[in-house]
């Protein structure tokens, strides 16, 4: 009855076209791209060709490597995306901030999930001034500063070796 | 230079919100932002609640030892890892140990993290302090303001901590029942005091309720949504529930659930519901437990299910993942994990000292809940040197000079403690 189930019945999916902010178009299945939120709504309204500014031609193949591979999730597949999910956080942290920010852009929750919880769990164990390069912040304290607020949890810069790397 | 932009303020509080206490506050030296970020209330609340901070097992194992004619108390506090194989002893890891103490009463909580820890039991020499383990924050209480007269003797009493949502304030209720004019006609009398962290100070209440009403201590925390929750027995030894409001700072009272007197009954939490546990505790293999719920907003109560423990002579302890239970093994003194539907037990790795009502068992999830608002945290970092000054660490090489005896209650009777004075 409805014409969106008939179209799927008889094989004919419904295309959607990503455009990079390099310009680059991608083409794919519009059950894939519906994880994305952002692309969701759009094609709600009626849109086929979607243009994706703050998303660069790098970041956008790996989204589209991520959204093809959960697009496949079922039940009996899980340790595959697993490993998948694995193998796919193990980029540089300016890779994974850019795919974070493009994750955020689009909505697209469960990878939002992944990136966050993987840049956490890197940055755990790592030093102050690993931080503070890895996330490009500058130290606004003064020695004097920086050593009262040292001062108030002593002992949380004490356990042990932190990791200074930034990678 | 580089030319990256730092994340959106959304990411960055996504990232942060993962990351345990210990690192949160090794990051609040990363710059000033983060510092107020981490610092700020809204932060604390949604790191409590987050997925990741998962709730685990705490247990405070308290022992006394026999010096010669001394005895000695000593406290090991210790978290068990939020995932328990069945039938695996977990590995456990000690987040306090008071080797020798000349005292320690009793701990109770936790809220939002925090907990309460008394020495001392009777008349002026009771102290409280606060205690947050993740931060290792301790705050040791002013003397709540009881006037207590030469004739009077401690009978009971009990406390609260909680959260006064309005004012954002941590306050802790405790309530005593003194019996006055002993060996005459008996009078025994309700003291109240609340203590408000944000103040630093107490204030005194008037408790409208019979003296002769049991106020029983709760397994765990029974603290939800600003109200805290104890369980109360009249002389009719009818089950009811007290009540005291963190807010409003009034007491309550509501109907129980419908339990036969004859049954032994507990007040803890199961999630996020005010849960009873009764039953005839100890029998081997033949106690049968019922677990009631309260509905919050009827009031009225459910009994959900019920467990009878294919195991040795025991006490109840406590929940853990809301069907499992926590009993103590008399013959054994272990501390084990019972899966009702699996019947597995699961020796938890504690040797208890069941001559001392000593074990508390709690569902904690840590928390950067600061004790101090409002007052000067510098210079009070090392909160286990505080707690070890709070709990009078008796030093190895310390000779008893003077020994003087008093005696302490302890749940099931007396016993002789002697103290020791340098």
């Amino acid at each position: 009855m409805a014409s969106s189930s008939s179209s799927s019945k008889t094989g004919l999916k419904k295309m959607l076209t990503l455009k990079s902010s390099d310009g680059d178009e991608f083409e794919l299945e519009e059950s894939i791209v519906i994880q994305c939120q952002t692309i969701k709504h759009m094609v709600e309204d009626g849109f086929s060709l979607i243009p994706l500014q703050n998303v660069d031609t790098k970041t956008l193949t790996k989204i589209i490597e991520y959204m093809k591979k959960h697009a496949e999730k079922t039940e009996s597949n899980k340790e595959e995306i697993k490993n998948f999910n694995k193998e796919f956080v193990k980029g540089s942290f300016d890779d994974q901030f850019e795919l974070v920010s493009a994750a955020n852009y689009l909505h697209i929750n469960g990878l939002m999930d992944l990136l966050c919880q993987s840049i956490a769990d890197r940055i755990n164990n790592k030093s102050v001034r690993a931080v503070r390069e890895i996330f490009n912040i500058s130290n606004d304290y003064t020695p004097d500063e920086e050593e009262k607020v040292r001062d108030e949890h002593k002992w949380a810069h004490e356990g042990g070796e932190f990791d200074e790397s930034l990678d | 230079m580089d030319d990256r932009c730092p994340l959106p303020e959304d990411l960055v509080l996504n990232i942060l919100l993962r990351l345990p206490v210990e690192s949160l506050l090794r990051f609040k030296c990363v710059c000033k932002h983060w510092y107020a970020l981490i610092k700020s209330p809204s932060f604390i609340e949604k790191h409590f609640h987050h997925k990741n901070n998962c709730a685990r097992l705490l247990v405070c194992n308290l022992k006394v030892a026999h010096e010669g004619h001394t005895i000695v108390k000593s406290v090991v506090v210790s978290l068990v890892p939020e995932k328990i194989v069945p039938g695996v002893t977990p590995e456990q890891k000690t987040i306090l140990q008071l080797p020798r103490v000349s005292d320690f009463t009793c701990v109770a909580g936790p809220v939002d993290g925090l907990f309460l820890v008394q020495k001392k039991f009777y008349g002026d020499d009771v102290c409280l302090g606060l205690w947050n383990p993740a931060t290792r924050e301790f705050w040791p209480l002013p003397p709540a303001p009881f006037e207590i007269e030469f004739f009077f003797s401690d009978h009971d009493h009990q406390f609260g901590l909680g959260f006064d949502l309005l004012t954002q304030d941590y306050k802790v209720v405790w309530i005593r029942v003194f019996w006055d004019e002993p060996g005459q006609s008996v009078h025994p009398q309700v003291y109240a005091c609340v203590y408000s962290s944000c103040d630093n100070s107490w204030k005194k209440l008037t408790p409208e309720f019979n003296a002769s009403c049991t106020l029983s201590a709760p397994l765990d925390s029974t603290y939800l949504n600003g109200v805290y929750y104890w369980l109360s027995r009249g002389r009719d030894e009818i089950y009811s529930i007290r009540s005291f409001d963190m807010g409003s700072e009034q007491f309550g009272e509501m109907q129980g659930p419908d339990i036969p007197s004859e049954l032994w009954g507990s007040l803890t939490l199961r999630g996020d519901s005010l849960t009873m546990l009764a039953g005839d505790p100890g029998k081997p293999m033949t106690s049968i437990y019922d677990v009631w719920v309260m509905n919050q907003e009827e009031g009225s109560w459910y009994k959900i299910h019920t467990v009878q423990p294919q195991i040795v002579a025991h006490w109840p302890r406590g929940f853990w993942e809301n069907d499992k239970m926590i009993f103590e093994i008399n013959e054994t003194s272990q501390l084990v994990l019972y899966d009702p539907t699996t019947s597995e037990v699961t020796d938890l790795g504690f040797q208890l000292d069941l001559s001392i009502a000593g074990c508390w068992v709690f569902n904690y999830k840590e928390s950067l809940a600061p004790i101090k608002r409002g007052i000067e945290t510098q210079g009070q970092d090392n909160a286990v040197e505080q707690i070890e000054h709070f709990f009078d660490i008796i030093p190895i090489d310390r000779k008893p000079l003077l020994t003087v005896r008093r005696t302490i209650r302890i749940k099931s009777g007396f016993f002789v403690q002697t103290r020791n004075f340098v």
